[in-house]
């Protein structure tokens, strides 16, 4: 098995997929000063 | 000129199926529509029959009807010589007036005159037709084809 | 403001609310048309500076969809691959035959990293040249062969017809297939064939590509849940279904970067099952996908909307003909044509301009599908003089794939 996580027992794995959903969410959902940044900067790249 | 010489001819898109030419010809005898002349154009997938007839308004009404895909359009026919040469004049003053022959098909006619149907681009058809009689070429009138 | 921002705000919901995974099914979705909506980037979630590739799959009309990964997305992506391989134990010494399309489908590039990843050789023989592709698999050895599973029959077909002896000439011993429905025939006679394992290989460009989900030695489709979770949903309320329950596969991605997407409705049709496998994995187990909640096509590997097909119609000048998409099979591989109807309008009296109609709209189709397609011009109602009835869409390979 290439990574041990297959066959982990499931709390394990859930407890590992909570952190990284919370994870998920907060970069989805703040990305706000990125986004602004990235879109100006978008915005001029692209004339 | 168009109003005086102008033959209407019936274009009708046909898969190559067999049994549909069949159909189409069905469809004419069954509407008593007499086919004065006719040219069959094919590709691999599709053909294209183009037909004079007696009663166009009768024969597109009852073809239309009958589900068919057609185009009407004006064409002009020649009579000519039946010799060698009959058909290079025409054509000849066709070519020396830029005037593109889209396609031509013959009607059989006497032993003596041949007539011999023409299509030109829309647009150059009165210019067609003009130097053809100042060319001393004799123009069939449609009532030739008609009832 | 951030797509998903104003989608959470509209719930009220706010980050804080996620706590476990529990409480995914409460987040909103996000679909294909999402991601057309926001063309090309606008879903991205990182600064472009950090993006390392793009890849683009068909959209359901005009534009495509475009997924972008970091660096650190491409490792996710290795990983999933490399794990993929690992079912076989795929490793160095292995030569590896990788007959998926490169270039923009996420599929040739995927196994490639995947088969480099875990140490092999990567023959990167793409799609197309049949006879050509037996010969470096024989003279190379290929010991692994990843494709369509319809060209990996198509190759053994052929490869019958040019004379060779698929056991003895060829020493594939694992065979990696997706990117189309397999049914059970066709997966024994390409086990019988060459003598290989079949491994089921599952993935969508939206969520990384291939390597969402491998196939097991035991059958049994894995889903890689540490980094793409999966729910299965009813179609029409939305609501999450029991494991056991046939429904919408539905995933959310919790380590990508560049396109993180929560709860991407897959349009497939599935049952998830959360037992151990003999194979000691404790990973959710997805069954084959069953079948569309949409009415997208799978031709030869490549996704293609009927709407796609009308909108190249539409396209020219102006005016929609009648059509039927029709799909059959060329020996094993799948065929499509598109029958439009020639009507009054569309009616050109000239061969050639009708040849030229049809050349045009067969590049047109191809540009849109980024696939061949056969454009037969028919009278009107032709179709329902044949099959009977008025039906956009005549897929004739059901019937054959029964019988195999």
């Amino acid at each position: 098995m290439w990574n041990p996580i297959e066959s982990a027992p499931r709390e394990e794995l859930e407890q590992l997929q909570a952190k990284r959903l919370r994870d998920t969410v907060e970069r989805v959902y703040h990305l706000v000063l990125t986004w602004c940044r990235f879109t100006r900067k978008g915005l001029m790249s692209l004339g | 000129m168009i109003k005086k010489y102008g033959i209407k001819q019936l274009s009708i898109f046909l898969e190559n199926r067999k049994g549909r030419l069949l159909e189409v010809t069905e469809a004419l005898r069954d509407a008593s529509i007499n086919i004065r002349a006719l040219a069959l154009a094919e590709s691999a997938e599709f053909g294209i029959l183009r037909l004079v007839v007696n009663n166009p308004e009768k024969a597109r009404s009852v073809l239309s009807s009958s589900g068919f895909t057609l185009k009407e359009q004006d064409v002009f026919a020649v009579e000519v010589a039946d010799e060698p040469g009959g058909f290079y004049n025409v054509v000849r003053i066709l070519t020396e007036n830029d005037i593109n022959v889209d396609y031509t098909y013959a009607f059989v006619g006497d032993s003596k005159r041949a007539v011999l149907i023409f299509k030109v681009p829309s647009d150059m058809l009165d210019k067609a037709l003009e130097t053809l009689v100042q060319g001393g070429i004799t123009l069939v009138e449609p009532m030739f084809f008609y009832d | 403001m951030p797509f998903y921002k104003k989608r959470f705000d509209e719930l009220g919901l706010k980050p804080a609310h996620v706590k476990s995974v529990e409480d995914l099914k409460n987040l909103p979705f996000t679909t294909k048309q999402d991601l057309r909506d926001h063309y090309p980037f606008g879903l991205f979630t990182t600064p472009m500076d950090q993006v390392v590739r793009i890849h683009s799959s068909s959209g359901t009309t005009g534009k495509p969809t475009v997924v972008g990964y970091t660096a650190h997305d491409m490792g996710v992506w290795k990983e999933v691959m490399a794990r993929t391989m690992s079912m076989m134990n795929v490793g160095p010494g292995d030569v590896v035959h990788n007959a998926y399309g490169y270039g923009l489908f996420t599929g040739g590039l995927g196994f490639h990293y995947g088969a480099e990843e875990v140490g092999a050789a990567v023959v990167p023989s793409s799609g197309g040249f049949t006879k050509r592709q037996l010969l470096l698999m024989k003279d190379f050895g290929a010991t692994v062969l990843c494709s369509t599973p319809s060209f990996a029959l198509h190759l053994a077909e052929v490869a019958k017809d040019e004379g060779y002896d698929l056991k003895k000439d060829f020493k594939i011993r694992a065979g990696f297939f997706g990117a189309e429905p397999a049914s059970e025939g066709l997966r024994n006679a390409l086990r019988d064939a060459w003598g290989l394992v079949y491994i089921e290989a599952y993935g969508l460009s939206e969520i990384i590509g291939p390597g969402v989900a491998s196939g097991c030695p035991y059958g049994n489709l894995h889903v890689f849940e540490d980094h793409f979770i999966p729910e299965v949903i009813d179609t029409e309320t939305g609501e999450v279904l029991p494991d056991g329950q046939e429904g919408e596969l539905v995933f959310t991605t919790v380590t990508k970067q560049a396109l993180p997407i929560i709860r991407y409705r897959t349009k497939d049709i599935t049952v998830l099952h959360r037992e151990p496998c003999k194979c000691g994995r404790t990973i959710t187990i997805m069954e084959s996908v069953k079948g569309r909640a949409d009415d997208m096509l799978i031709v030869n590997g490549v996704n293609v909307f009927p709407s796609q097909v009308e909108h190249v119609l539409t396209k020219l000048e102006g005016i929609t003909p009648n059509y039927v998409i029709v799909l059959d099979k060329k020996g094993v591989l799948d065929k499509l044509e598109v029958w439009v109807e020639v009507d009054d309008r569309t009616f050109a009296d000239g061969i050639g301009a009708l040849e030229t109609l049809k050349t045009k709209l067969q590049q047109e189709m191809l540009n849109e599908l980024y696939i061949n397609v056969r454009v037969k011009l028919v009278e009107p109602k032709t179709l329902e003089r044949s099959m009977g009835k008025a039906k956009r869409i005549i897929d004739k390979r059901e019937a054959e794939g029964l019988k195999s």
